[in-house]
């Protein structure tokens, strides 16, 4: 089954995600909060739905996880179980699993039938947790067993005794010769319904039928009275097809439906009757049919007396000539009330041959039904009435599907590559502008082409603004894997936690959200293993025992600024120093300098790891180096600061949107570059005169500062030295690059364009000190520099 | 799916859905159920069993079967008299 071609699947994946996402979210809440009677029926409905829309299709591993789920869920509900951690734990695996199985179907693969015995195991946990519940209901069940079977082996041969004599015939002669029939009745819930369950349907699908039955489980209520949600049917069917095929059909309600092998005495139950009259009374009973939906019609009295002669003729060549008198005295009845009840009436009575009386049950209820249907019409207004408020509560649940469109990302990749092509084609009308002007001469087209750039400069503007709104993703795409994560390893540490989230609906570029998901779990991770204490080193501290980690993000001018903080034990300058200095991360001259900040910052260095011993979470020396050179990737800053007993802040810094790059176009060593605007602190420049060497290195005073200052010709290996002006002035890009800011010499200042800027790839992927290369106006391509890592 | 009543005949057509059965219910109901309530499902493709369970409370007399056969053969075991 490939999910791409099946658009329901599609959606039902879709779904399923969604609703996997909600019940995370409802298992935990309601771990908070056990009591909350309103969040469990929201978990059991979303459980529930997920259940009915994967029965949709054939994936009964999932079918059968999602199941038990459910029945725990429901034991739950109805109270005679108490939530608690286990059982939550075991639902999210059993979550965790059917999440599994839904990338393996997205993937277009069927799901792994290796999973099968994954599902069981599952399952039977599930199972063993609402098992306390079931137990005794099940110690009372096996005691009823017995009589439903005696029961429903009753209804069987009651049902069997209506089936038409030569059905029946052919039936016996079949199992004679050794063939297998099977005796198939199907009860749905009551509630299936509310399942997507159409039973019906299902009924019809049954392979095989030879004769079929639907008959009311209970008498029917009057019309009224009747709620058309609570299945009230049975279906009964004699089927050819092989038992597994059979059972295979019912597989997702096995427990509503009983096959077993037609008995032999049961179908030839009826044989023993003179055969000539079954075959009269079929007649008859035909005859009933068609008297059925005559109706009340005005040719009523043609019909009655045309049946009536049948039968006559029928009944009297069997031998049943008594009877006549009777239907002689029904039919006059009849003719003079001109309705053919009278005669359907007597036929009922005689013609059902050796009938059970049980099988009477449901036209026995008919009349009833029809009496109350006459007070049915008078009281119509009042069910109209009700009718709507009965949906009300009902059907709620179905509406409510928002004006939202679900867009591949890839659409929206592509929209926004095109507008990329747009943002160029628009550079290059400048060009032209110039060209018009400076090499055709024609100064009106120049400045004409130049009204027309404002004009397509004002759309593409726009465009790329909707383009961005399109792409913006809040936080919490991120944040709400937060809740499980810090629960489940806060008890695997064994230390207690509480998590606050705050601002989860600051938004930024899609690309940013996603690519900062990596990091942020490295942050949380660490803080909930190195930053926060166990609840006994909490009470000692004279904290509460239980810690506190907030995850907060906000927006500020351009960038998006994610922040982690925890009340926890902090970082010791100190033991940073030792440590970076044990691992010879630092010399023994930097030791002495450093700053407390400074040496809190040397946690980002590669290599790097503060635990005694390395966990399974964190502490191998890799953590905060990833988070900091995948932030740089993303263009944005991370900085740390904590206080010794009292907690740890992390912030990140990032751009709203890494779509459209501002580059300062500058040049050097006769070839032009670009540098990230969001970098460049002021341009500025330095006399020759005022560069002081201090030790190998040069550097100047800028108000007030030593500014260190690197040559762009030298940094890239050019051997051509920086070119000054007619005043002797150096041009300098003051950078600021982790913090500290430094000068970088080049030749000459350009413009600053807006650029879309793509990375390097293939061979040059590997080129560090250029962050990506963009097209300009006039067809260059200019080749944008990375400050942070060329300058490291 | 339309559900309408032609001279006190209920007449359906196209698929009975699940949601429709409150509807047949009404309908059903303001038909007079003291001259027997007749049903046309010629027009039927599917009825839900919740339309089926209302057709069969309320006692109605099918004047025409629809033409899938097996549907035809359900309805008609469910809603023919015995």
């Amino acid at each position: 089954m490939n999910a791409a071609s099946n658009p329901l699947l599609q959606q039902f994946l879709q779904e399923s995600r969604d609703a996997l996402e909600g019940i995370a979210g409802s298992l935990m809440a309601l771990e908070r909060n056990p009591a909350d009677s309103a969040l469990l029926d929201d978990l059991f409905r979303v459980v529930h739905t997920l259940k009915g829309n994967c029965g949709l299709f054939d994936f009964p591993d999932m079918f059968r996880v999602i199941h038990a789920a459910e029945d725990l869920l429901s034991a739950v509900r109805e109270g005679h179980l108490a939530y608690d951690g286990d059982m939550a734990d075991a639902v999210l695996d059993a979550m965790d699993f059917v999440s599994l199985q839904l990338d393996e179907i997205g993937t277009g693969a069927i799901p792994d039938a290796a999973h099968g015995p994954a599902a069981v195991a599952l399952a039977e946990r599930l199972c063993a947790l609402s098992g306390d519940a079931e137990a005794s209901d099940t110690a009372d069940g096996a005691a009823d067993t017995a009589a439903p079977s005696a029961a429903r082996t009753a209804r069987m041969e009651a049902a069997l005794a209506l089936a038409p004599a030569g059905l029946r015939a052919g039936w016996s002669e079949a199992l004679a010769a050794g063939e297998a029939l099977l005796w198939i009745e199907y009860t749905p819930e009551a509630e299936c319904f509310f399942k997507g369950e159409d039973p019906l349907y299902q009924a019809i699908q049954l392979p095989g039928v030879l004769w079929q039955r639907v008959v009311p489980a209970e008498a029917w209520p009057a019309l009224p009275e009747l709620d058309p949600y609570r299945c009230n049917l049975v279906f009964q069917a004699v089927s050819g097809a092989a038992r597994a095929e059979v059972e295979e059909h019912f597989r997702y309600v096995p427990d509503q439906v009983w096959i077993d092998d037609l008995p032999a005495a049961a179908a030839a139950a009826a044989p023993q009757e003179d055969e000539r009259l079954a075959d009269a009374l079929a007649i008859v009973q035909a005859q009933g049919q068609a008297l059925w939906s005559t109706g009340d019609t005005p040719w009523v009295p043609g019909r009655l007396l045309a049946a009536v002669a049948a039968i006559r003729g029928c009944m009297t060549a069997v031998g049943r000539g008594a009877l006549l008198a009777e239907l002689d005295g029904c039919l006059a009845d009849a003719l003079a009330r001109r309705t053919v009840a009278p005669v359907l009436a007597w036929i009922e009575r005689h013609a059902q041959g050796a009938a059970h009386d049980e099988v009477q049950a449901a036209p026995a209820a008919l009349p009833e039904t029809v009496r109350a249907g006459d007070a049915t019409a008078a009281d119509s207004a009042a069910l109209a009435d009700a009718a709507p408020d009965q949906k009300f509560g009902r059907r709620a649940e179905d509406q409510g599907a928002g004006r939202i469109l679900k867009v591949e990302q890839s659409k929206v990749d592509r929209l926004m590559n095109l507008i990329g092509e747009m943002v160029v084609a628009r550079n290059g009308l400048p060009y032209l502008a110039a060209r018009a002007e400076d090499h055709y001469g024609v100064r009106e087209l120049a400045r004409e082409i130049k009204t027309q750039h404002g004009v397509i400069n004002r759309i593409v503007e726009e465009m790329q603004d909707a383009i961005m709104q399109v792409r913006m993703t809040p936080v919490s795409f991120v944040f709400q894997r937060f809740p499980r994560l810090v629960r489940d390893i806060a008890r695997r540490l064994g230390k207690e936690v509480e998590l606050v989230l705050e601002g989860e609906a600051t938004e930024a570029d899609k690309n940013v959200i996603e690519a900062l998901a990596d990091p942020l779990v490295h942050i949380v991770r660490n803080a909930l293993d190195h930053g926060l204490e166990t609840p006994a080193a909490r009470a000692q501290a004279g904290k509460p025992a239980c810690g506190r980690l907030v995850i907060g993000a906000r927006q500020e001018a351009d960038r998006v600024i994610i922040e982690v903080s925890d009340d926890g034990r902090g970082i010791d300058p100190a033991a940073i120093r030792r440590k970076a200095y044990g691992k010879g991360l630092i010399d023994e001259g930097a030791l002495e300098g450093l700053s407390d900040q400074d040496s809190v910052n040397l946690v980002f260095l590669p290599g790097f790891s503060t635990a005694e011993q390395v966990s399974d979470l964190s502490g191998r020396g890799v953590g905060m180096d990833a988070v900091r050179s995948a932030v740089d990737r993303l263009g944005g800053n991370v900085s740390l600061s904590s206080t010794a007993g009292q907690g740890t802040r992390m912030q990140l810094s990032l751009p709203l949107s890494m779509a459209v790059t501002n580059v300062m176009v500058v040049e050097s060593g006769g070839v032009q570059y670009g540098v990230p605007m969001d970098m460049v602190v002021e341009t500025v420049r330095v006399p020759a005169a005022s560069v002081h060497a201090i030790k190998q290195h040069r550097t100047a005073v800028l108000r007030g500062r030593i500014v260190p200052l690197r040559s762009l010709n030298e940094l890239l290996a050019l051997d051509r030295p920086q070119r000054h002006n007619e005043h002797d002035e150096m041009a300098t890009l003051v950078l600021r690059v982790h913090g500290q800011d430094v000068g970088l010499v080049i030749d000459d200042f350009r413009e600053v364009v807006e650029v879309i800027l793509k990375p390097m790839s293939g061979i040059l992927g590997g080129l560090d000190a250029y962050a990506g290369s963009a097209l300009l106006g006039d067809g260059s391509v200019l080749m944008v520099i990375n400050p942070k890592e060329l300058l490291q | 799916m339309t559900i309408e009543v032609n001279d006190g005949v209920l007449t359906c057509s196209g698929t009975l859905t699940v949601e429709d059965a409150e509807v047949l219910q009404a309908q059903l109901a303001q038909l007079d159920g003291g001259a027997g309530r007749h049903a046309d499902l010629a027009g039927c493709e599917h009825v839900h069993a919740a339309c089926l369970q209302v057709l069969m409370a309320a006692g109605v007399r099918v004047t025409a079967w629809p033409a899938g056969s097996a549907l035809a053969a359900w309805l008609g075991a469910a809603l023919a008299p015995a």
